[in-house]
């Protein structure tokens, strides 16, 4: 039984008499520990797969099952403790709460976990140790979202979502982020799975999904996932 | 402007209606605030005017302590400016019924039409030539039930007199006075234009001294009682009052200092008359009618809270749309930027937000004005009508009251959304469509106390750095709340101020059971003797005499009417039963000086060491003043009998007695005394101090409906308010709380997480409204107050405790309606756009 096993999931809008697929029956398996990077271009339904996955909405078929669990069937409160115990989110755009320091975005994540790592460490480990009492304001765009990172990770997370996170940033910092994320996920064993519509970070996977209108088109598994400081783009 | 503006307009509308409504309703509560309490006064003012009109009241009342001869009747006719005399007859006299219900009551003569029709039912003799003009009716009686008197054996009664038992139509009802008596059947229950109190009679010369009726019958049935007049001629015909219409008012309000001056015109010619005559004419106005002086009173202390009141209403309101246009225009900076980069012109895109303000505004304005001028005056003046007759009551749209109200209102918000859109718009149209750098995170000067900040949680940090980051919107909603806040305590202060009065002036600062008031000042000795004669001297004991005469004062060009200028034997007896005190500290009275009550010092401008002019007939005496003392009902010039001598030259005569109750007599016997004291002639009036204080009680009482529409009002602006900013605040703060409840929040962490804010927001503003309520409260005190009466200047700790209290609660039913939309965050929206 694979780690994350998503059967038939179909995302629809309905708009009065319009309905709208956002998703059509997404089949998906990834394993435990597994980087795996989703492909597509604009308007696929990446990102709406990434928020069911992540228990931000919810879908209209299928099921979700995460470490045996069903998530479909969950509620409002249980999804609440999914997102809180189970995944950690990064967005494209850093999502820091700008009236904190570094630190406190972290704590703000940690505090309400059960098995918390220490903000402190997990900020010195993407190399932030010195800016701990800064404000996101005082941050360049990289520093940013390696404590959106950070957040994320202080969460003990199993299950880590990555929406974009290198949208906003230029490609040296880009590349830094990501090699931060595929070494901590090699390193932890956490299940890795990040979006983007840049098809050339594909070796960087263990997993590598296409989407397309809606579906997942494609489906590589990767023997050898190549280490991102060697991918050129 | 173009079809597609318009309808982007009319989208917006309907997209942000939780918006538009916020502006509209809170211009509709000012606006309705504003003119409803502004009408009420005019109404009032108008639905007197109407009734005088109607009924033709007179205007002038001359008795005669010798009566009014015939010729006096035609000198006063012939008198400049005025339009009909009628002479009358009155009496107060003693009625008792078949079932032996008794009552004091105050007989008219009025004209019988028709004698001829009716001789049968005249006597065979008639004395009294009552209706010369039959046809010119004056003081019109309204019929509540029944007809008019016809004849010399009918009587018209009081409509109150029918509440008694034992009073109906048809009965017959026997008039007995010292000289006479009559027996006359009821035929009608009538209302009089005299009497604008419902309840208010006025004093009489007979029994308690208290009169509890009028009745209306003929010249002829009254002369039978008899009169106090020592003359009465089987000749020559004498009146006891002759009533008097002045001519020249159309158009004048009664309330108009212009008809002061046609009435003060008239007056001064028949003064000039009257001293042509033998014995004193007695030349009263309107304001001796019962309950007419009160009723012109309320009409100006409405006026003065109409004034001030409405006016903090606005400055909310305006502040609120304020808040909400600025809130409207940082969201739509992309929009903005994207039509300038289309080539609009800054005035077109402003035009939009200010056609959407003011739209919302002067709908919400018209439809506040609709109800206000219904809802206010329809409260207060039902209210008032438990105390006064007004029969001509009508509450109409007063468009030039409407107009300044929504112009008013028009101007606040248009300035509002102007100063919100004008700084977005000086910004370059790239700029607009990038999204508005977040402010800065800051550090909070608490944190450079490490002390205090170490031991802070999470969350309070959290609510600190929140609360002081956005400077702006921390002191519009603290100034929001304050206001209203402010608004609350003011009123609960101002019904603190009214009522107290009854307690200090009546506990702290007069001791005294009795007053009782001769007809004419005589020497002390004499008046010693009548009190100590009187049957009822065993009930008083502590007894002072005084001299009590009301009289103009002034200083400089101010002038004062209705002052009593007070003397007591010495200061010792004057401080036995008042007391005299300023800020805390006693006052003394000496032989050197008089005292004068504050508000008469603060209307004049007076001081210690300054002068006070006191009017006698043509005379002017200047007094100096040695003290001023606290008081709050009426306004006095205390001295002492040595003073009076050095100031008006002559030895004070006597005509008042303060006393208090012998041991074991209680306030229950107050109206035998009065009875024994009333029997000596020479006594004018009995009173007991309670039956004062229940009098003033019953006309504040009046002023309760008021201050309670006062604060309800207050209390629905400060909830209007707080809903408003919580929206706006949570409207601001979406991406951050969607971040939160993508990192796991549960909903209380949620609520804590905001609310906290909220409540710290409302703690503040409560406790800044108590202070700003403070000087609202004094500022609100000193414009309301009559001339007669002064309001206790503290609003009192439990004002204060009640508008935090209430302040707070509504803070935290805001939070737990908003607890709602907090809930319905859509993460994956408010997370998506890059803004």
């Amino acid at each position: 039984m694979a780690y994350i096993s998503l059967k038939g999931i179909t995302k629809e809008y309905r708009m009065g008499e319009i309905t709208i697929r956002a998703l059509s029956g997404v089949d998906l398996d990834v394993e435990k520990g597994e980087l795996c990077v989703v492909v597509g271009p604009s308007g696929a339904g990446k990102t709406t797969l990434l928020n069911i996955l992540g228990g931000m909405d919810g879908c209209t078929r299928g099921e979700i099952v995460v470490d045996g669990e069903h998530i479909e069937r969950y509620d409002r409160r249980l999804l609440t403790g999914y997102r809180r115990d189970t995944v950690g989110f990064v967005f494209q755009f850093y999502n820091l709460v700008q009236n904190l320091t570094a630190l406190e975005n972290v704590e703000l994540a940690s505090q309400i976990c059960r098995h918390p790592l220490p903000a402190a460490e997990v900020l010195a480990r993407v190399g932030l140790g010195d800016r701990l009492q800064n404000f996101p304001a005082q941050l360049s765009g990289g520093e940013q979202q390696r404590v959106a990172i950070a957040r994320a990770l202080a969460k003990n997370p199993k299950l880590m979502l990555c929406d974009e996170p290198t949208g906003a940033l230029d490609y040296q910092t880009g590349k830094q982020v990501l090699k931060l994320l595929q070494d901590t996920c090699r390193q932890s064993g956490m299940t890795l799975i990040i979006i983007t519509h840049n098809s050339a970070l594909a070796p960087m996977a263990d997993r590598i999904v296409y989407i397309k209108n809606g579906t997942a088109e494609i489906v590589v598994a990767n023997e050898r996932p190549v280490p991102v400081e060697q991918i050129e783009w | 402007m173009n079809r597609v503006f318009f309808k982007n307009l009319r989208r917006e509308v309907g997209k942000t209606l939780g918006r538009y409504l916020s502006i509209f309703s809170i211009c509709a509560l000012g606006v309705a605030f504003f003119v409803g309490i502004r009408a009420t006064s005019p109404d009032m003012k108008d639905a007197g005017d109407a009734l005088f009109r109607i009924s033709n009241l007179a205007d002038i009342t001359v008795m005669s302590t010798s009566g009014l001869s015939a010729s006096d009747i035609a000198a006063l006719r012939a008198i400049e400016g005025i339009e009909a005399v009628r002479p009358a007859l009155f009496v107060d006299a003693m009625m008792d019924s078949a079932s032996h219900a008794e009552a004091n009551v105050r007989l008219y003569s009025m004209p019988i039409k028709e004698k001829e029709k009716y001789g049968s039912l005249m006597d065979v003799f008639p004395r009294y030539d009552i209706d010369p003009e039959p046809d010119y009716e004056m003081n019109r009686l309204e019929l509540a039930s029944g007809r008019l008197p016809v004849g010399d054996r009918e009587v018209a009664l009081d409509a109150q007199l029918e509440k008694q038992p034992g009073i109906a139509l048809g009965d017959e009802v026997t008039f007995r006075t010292d000289s006479g008596t009559a027996t006359l059947r009821v035929v009608g229950f009538v209302y009089a234009p005299l009497y604008i109190g419902s309840i208010e009679r006025g004093t009489s010369t007979i029994g308690n001294g208290s009169c509890e009726g009028f009745a209306y019958a003929s010249g002829n049935a009254i002369g039978k009682l008899g009169t106090k007049l020592p003359i009465i001629g089987l000749l020559s015909t004498v009146y006891t009052r002759a009533d008097i219409v002045v001519s020249g008012k159309e158009g004048v309000s009664a309330f108009s200092p212009e008809y002061d001056a046609l009435v003060s015109l008239v007056t001064s010619r028949i003064k000039d008359y009257a001293t042509s005559v033998t014995g004193t004419w007695y030349i009263q106005t309107r304001a001796a009618n019962p309950g007419y002086e009160d009723y012109a009173s309320n009409t100006d202390r409405i006026a003065a809270v109409g004034d001030v009141f409405p006016l903090i209403f606005f400055i909310v309101a305006a502040l609120v749309c304020l808040t909400t246009m600025t809130r409207m225009v940082e969201e739509q900076r992309i929009e903005m930027g994207t039509f300038k980069a289309l080539g609009y012109g800054g005035a077109a895109i402003v035009a939009k937000y200010l056609i959407y303000a003011l739209s919302a505004c002067v709908l919400g304005g018209l439809a506040g004005a609709l109800v206000g001028f219904k809802l206010f005056p329809k409260v207060i003046l039902t209210a008032y009508s438990i105390m006064y007759r007004m029969p001509y009551l009508e509450m109409p749209f007063r468009a030039d009251i409407a107009f300044a109200a929504i112009l008013s209102m028009v101007a606040c918000t248009g300035a509002a959304t102007l100063s919100a859109s004008w700084a977005a718009l000086s910004e370059a149209p790239s700029a607009l469509m990038r999204p508005k750098a977040p402010k800065a995170g800051k550090r909070v000067f608490i944190e450079r106390v490490p002390f205090i900040w170490k031991k802070l949680g999470f969350t309070a940090k959290v609510t600190l750095r929140n609360l002081f980051r956005y400077k702006k919107r921390f002191f519009m909603s603290v100034i929001g709340i304050a206001g209203s806040c402010a608004l609350l305590v003011t009123g609960f202060g101002v019904r603190n101020s009214i009522f107290s009065i009854i307690e200090v002036q009546f506990g702290k600062i007069w001791h005294m059971d009795l007053q009782g008031f001769a007809y004419e000042p005589m020497p002390l000795a004499d008046f010693e003797q009548l009190i100590a004669r009187n049957e009822a001297a065993p009930y008083i004991a502590d007894t002072i005499y005084a001299f009590d005469s009301i009289c103009e004062v002034g200083a400089g060009d101010a002038k004062q009417g209705s002052v009593h200028v007070f003397g007591a034997q010495n200061a010792e007896a004057l401080l036995g039963k008042i007391t005299l005190s300023y800020e805390g500290k006693s006052v003394e009275l000496t032989d050197e000086g008089v005292v004068v009550t504050q508000k008469l010092a603060d209307l004049l401008s007076l001081g210690p060491g300054d002068t006070i002019t006191i009017y006698n007939g043509t005379k002017e005496y200047g007094a100096s003043v040695a003290g001023v003392t606290e008081n709050y009902v009426y306004n006095y010039v205390y001295m002492t009998a040595a003073y009076y001598e050095k100031l008006f030259g002559k030895e004070m005569q006597y005509n008042e007695f303060l006393a208090e109750y012998a041991p074991g007599v209680g306030d229950d016997q107050a109206d035998g005394i009065t009875t024994l004291f009333l029997a000596d002639q020479r006594m004018y009036a009995v009173n007991s101090i309670v039956s004062l204080a229940n009098m003033v009680t019953e006309s504040l009482n009046i002023l309760d409906y008021i201050v309670l529409v006062l604060i309800v009002g207050s209390a629905l602006l400060t909830f209007v308010v707080m809903l408003n900013l919580t929206n706006i605040n949570i409207g601001e703060r979406m991406r951050e709380m969607a971040t939160l409840r993508v990192l796991g929040f549960y909903d209380s962490e949620m609520y804590d997480y905001i609310f906290r804010e909220n409540n710290a927001l409302a703690i503040i503003g409560a406790a800044a409204g108590l202070a700003l309520g403070r000087y609202m409260h004094a500022f609100i005190i000193r414009t309301c107050e009559v001339d007669m009466v002064m309001f206790v200047r503290e609003a009192g700790k439990g004002s204060y405790i009640l508008a935090f209290f209430m302040t707070l609660v509504f803070s935290l039913t805001v939070n737990l309606m908003m607890r709602r939309k907090v809930r319905s965050i859509d993460m994956v929206q408010s997370l998506k756009s890059a803004e």
